[in-house]
């Protein structure tokens, strides 16, 4: 098998020739351990895929991102972004900070902003050169977190208690983004995507408040992917084991969970109807931990979560900048020999 | 119980149950009667702070909710805080310089953290977020801040808080270094050089506490 049959098996619950390994998200990780920044990869997106691909041949995951500027929309709709030379563009203006004024925003017109064309342009070679072999998704946030950008984090909190109805409509409003950002992506012709969520973290927001708010938006989001033919995937970061019911419900193909779930509970709760991708501590072992860390997480994690297949290890979480090569490619390796 | 009793219950449990109307009509209260405001605060809102943590640890309650109970702590501390008199008590207090570090814009916890100090009776020059080293250098000097509490919720931005705690001490030996965030430990920040760790909002004070009173004995 190939890394992208391996991967797609994984999707369809089935058990592979080996445990396939993802990320799951390598983009910026791979730009600054190859010698690209930020900037250059926007202003030079051939030289940020061939970072990708050097990352990639270093350490050959079966499925990874092809793009990774996740909230690349942010300033067409209004917000301003500083672009930083490691990691993701940091958002420091919302446009809504004043008010849930959602009759505000403005609709974006897509056909001349540096992000996006960057993005497709450097998605167009990744795919050429890796499609046959590999599964390749695009990232992008989920309209709950699309909309706390918009609104600032902190504001849409509060708002959840203060302007619950204005939350409906801004979700509204980021959903009618997020979809037509995937036909973007569905045109492009990656395999997949992966929606986003870490404002609606199990570690942030209560259940019930994830199941009022961020799961009709997303669901939206999973299925609309699923009619233009693409593999959905979904994220949410922190401990989801209480929102477990409702990532049942949303049904994406893919479930990728932080290392504060554990994988035989997520398996347990979903595992006969969602591909478990995950996970792996990103900071305390796979950025700080030594290589023998990151082999016996790797081990434990293919322990819990492998039997009956429909499982891909991955981190928690990014790659974080910085991360050693040497961890990456330890997770990968180790992955590559635990034939079952 | 004493009408005191009664307005320190009432503005406990108003910031517990975010009710702000709750809150301001016990502190007003506090003042109009003539009672001590800074007991109002401390034993009041602060109190009701406390548990508000604990339900926030147990996931009762999560950042949505936390926000909603400092709302109606500010909103009583902003009646209480022009009526109190520190004649007389032994306190130690300082001068704070917070923000969270460049290239991170998560500012929940640090504003968390900075409400738990003014509610102490620190003074606070909050920086905002995303704040470069340079910026964090010059406002310790231009206050002559006792401490600076540094924040990050990601682990990128967090590892650039070493360079943070070498320069600021290369260019002020004395200044207490406090961190925190997600990503941070005891351990990382005995890894960086720091004087001090904040695991949680209460905690950070209780730690600015502790090296104020060592720079005061200095």
């Amino acid at each position: 098998m190939n890394g992208r049959e391996r991967f797609e098996t994984a999707l369809d619950l089935g058990r592979a020739d080996q445990v396939p390994v993802a990320p799951p998200f390598q983009g910026f990780w791979a730009l600054d351990a190859f010698g690209v920044s930020v900037p250059t990869s926007l202003a030079d997106p051939a030289k940020a895929a061939q970072a990708i691909i050097q990352a990639q041949q270093e350490c050959p995951f079966d499925g990874l991102e092809v793009v990774w500027d996740w909230i690349m929309n942010i300033d067409l709709l209004g917000c301003k972004s500083r672009i930083v030379d490691q990691g993701s563009p940091v958002v420091v203006e919302h446009v809504l900070s004043a008010g849930p004024d959602v009759a505000k925003l403005r609709s974006i017109d897509r056909t001349s902003d540096a992000r996006i064309e960057a993005a497709v342009v450097s998605a167009e070679i990744l795919l050429g050169q890796l499609a046959d072999e590999y599964f390749c998704f695009a990232e992008c946030a989920a309209p709950f977190t699309l909309a706390s950008y918009l609104r600032g984090v902190s504001d849409l909190m509060t708002d959840l208690y203060k302007h619950p109805d204005a939350v409906d409509d801004l979700l509204d409003f980021a959903t009618e983004v997020v979809i037509d950002e995937v036909r973007l992506f569905a045109s492009l012709g990656v395999h997949g995507v992966c929606i986003g969520d870490p404002s609606a973290s199990g570690s942030v927001i209560a259940p019930r408040h994830y199941s009022r708010f961020a799961m009709p938006s997303t669901k939206r989001v999973i299925d609309a992917a699923k009619e233009l033919g693409l593999k959905p995937m979904l994220h949410v970061c922190g401990d989801t084991t209480k929102i477990l019911p409702y990532i049942k419900e949303i049904s994406p193909a893919a479930f990728t969970f932080d290392y504060a779930a554990d994988v035989a509970v997520v398996k347990e709760a979903i595992g006969d109807t969602v591909c478990l991708i995950g996970n792996l501590d990103p900071s305390g072992t796979l950025l700080m931990g030594s290589a023998e860390k990151v082999r016996q997480d790797t081990q434990d994690c293919i322990a819990k979560g492998w039997k009956g297949g429909g499982y891909v290890v991955a981190g928690g979480c990014d790659v974080g900048v910085e991360t050693p090569i040497e961890n990456v490619k330890t997770m990968v390796e180790t992955c590559a020999l635990a034939k079952y | 119980m004493s009408d005191m009793d009664q307005l320190l219950a009432d503005m406990k449990q108003g910031v517990i149950d975010f009710d702000e109307d709750k809150v301001k009509a016990a502190a007003q209260a506090v003042v109009d009667e003539g009672y001590d405001a800074y007991t109002g605060i401390l034993d009041g809102l602060a109190a009701g702070m406390e548990v508000v943590g604990e339900l926030f640890d147990s996931q009762e309650y999560f950042v949505p909710e936390v926000l909603m109970c400092a709302d109606a702590l500010y909103a009583g501390l902003d009646i209480l805080r022009p009526h109190v008199d520190m004649t007389g008590r032994e306190t130690v207090r300082g001068e704070v310089v917070i923000g969270v570090v460049e290239g991170d814009v998560h500012d929940i916890g640090k504003n968390l953290v900075k409400m738990m100090f003014e509610v102490a009776g620190f003074t606070v020059h909050d920086l905002g977020s995303d704040v470069p080293v340079d910026e964090f250098v010059q406002k310790q000097i231009d206050t002559n801040s006792d401490i600076v509490a540094l924040s990050a919720m990601m682990t990128t931005t967090m590892l650039g808080m070493k360079k943070a705690i070498a320069t600021l001490r290369e260019k002020n030996p004395d200044v207490k270094i406090l961190i925190g965030g997600a990503p941070v430990t005891g351990e990382i920040a005995d890894m960086f050089g720091a004087d001090g760790y904040a695991e949680n909002p209460t905690n950070a004070v209780s730690e600015a506490i502790k090296m104020v009173g060592a720079l005061r004995r200095m």
